[in-house]
């Protein structure tokens, strides 16, 4: 299973899922799927957020034991 | 992306909700003029408007099913094939079961019952009724996901 801090990293940068999402060019359910573990992203899309949040895939992405 | 998507660009969904409503004054039409009230001359008439209406509704529920959603993305698209595995599970059973019934069928029952029981198979296998479930299944979905997002703004 994949787990990430997408929402710990959200709640530094004081934004929103509607912002995250406008600015990754995704729909908020996607991100709130993201974040609650329902939905694992594209490589594309990990790059995406990643880069966003200026922090490598493997810190925002892990495989949970 | 990369991903070459092979849906429909989303205007396409308002061209098929056209079609659908062009199709239905079409069927509605066909069912207000009974056959009986046309006269033996005017019978292949009837039978273009009543195809017509069931191809424009076909094709209108088809350009509905394989057009883009407004903000589609991957997540969409990955409930939209859920919705299609859906679809397809229970076009396998339905299909499954009108062979597994006709074959019973015509040997204890009388031609009618069979005819019956086939027609009633046929109903739920018909293309709009699959569009129509398969479009219920993909938008209630979307409206769960966009509920939940929605009560988890923060």
């Amino acid at each position: 299973m994949i787990d990430n801090n997408l929402r710990v990293e959200r709640a530094i940068k004081r934004i929103s899922q509607a912002q995250l999402a406008e600015a990754i060019g995704v729909s908020r359910q996607t991100i709130f799927a993201i974040e609650n573990n329902k939905f694992v992203p594209s490589t594309e899309l990990a790059l995406k957020l990643s880069s966003y949040f200026g922090k490598t895939v493997n810190e925002l992405f892990w495989i949970a034991d | 992306m990369n991903t070459k998507s092979y849906l429909l660009p989303h205007y396409c969904q308002n061209i098929g909700r056209g079609m659908m409503a062009i199709g239905a004054i079409c069927t509605l039409v066909y069912g207000f003029i009974e056959a009986e009230f046309i006269e033996a001359s005017q019978q292949w008439a009837i039978g273009i408007l009543f195809f017509l209406g069931w191809v424009l509704l076909c094709l209108g529920f088809m350009a509905i099913c394989l057009s883009q959603e407004e903000e589609e993305d991957e997540y969409i698209s990955s409930l939209r094939a859920r919705s299609v595995f859906i679809i397809v599970v229970y076009v396998f059973i339905v299909n499954m079961m009108q062979v597994a019934f006709a074959q019973f069928f015509i040997r204890f029952c009388s031609l009618e019952t069979n005819a019956t029981i086939q027609s009633i198979f046929s109903f739920f296998t018909n293309v709009p009724l699959i569009s129509f479930v398969y479009l219920a299944i993909f938008r209630g979905t979307l409206y769960i996901e966009k509920r939940k997002a929605r009560d988890d703004r923060q």
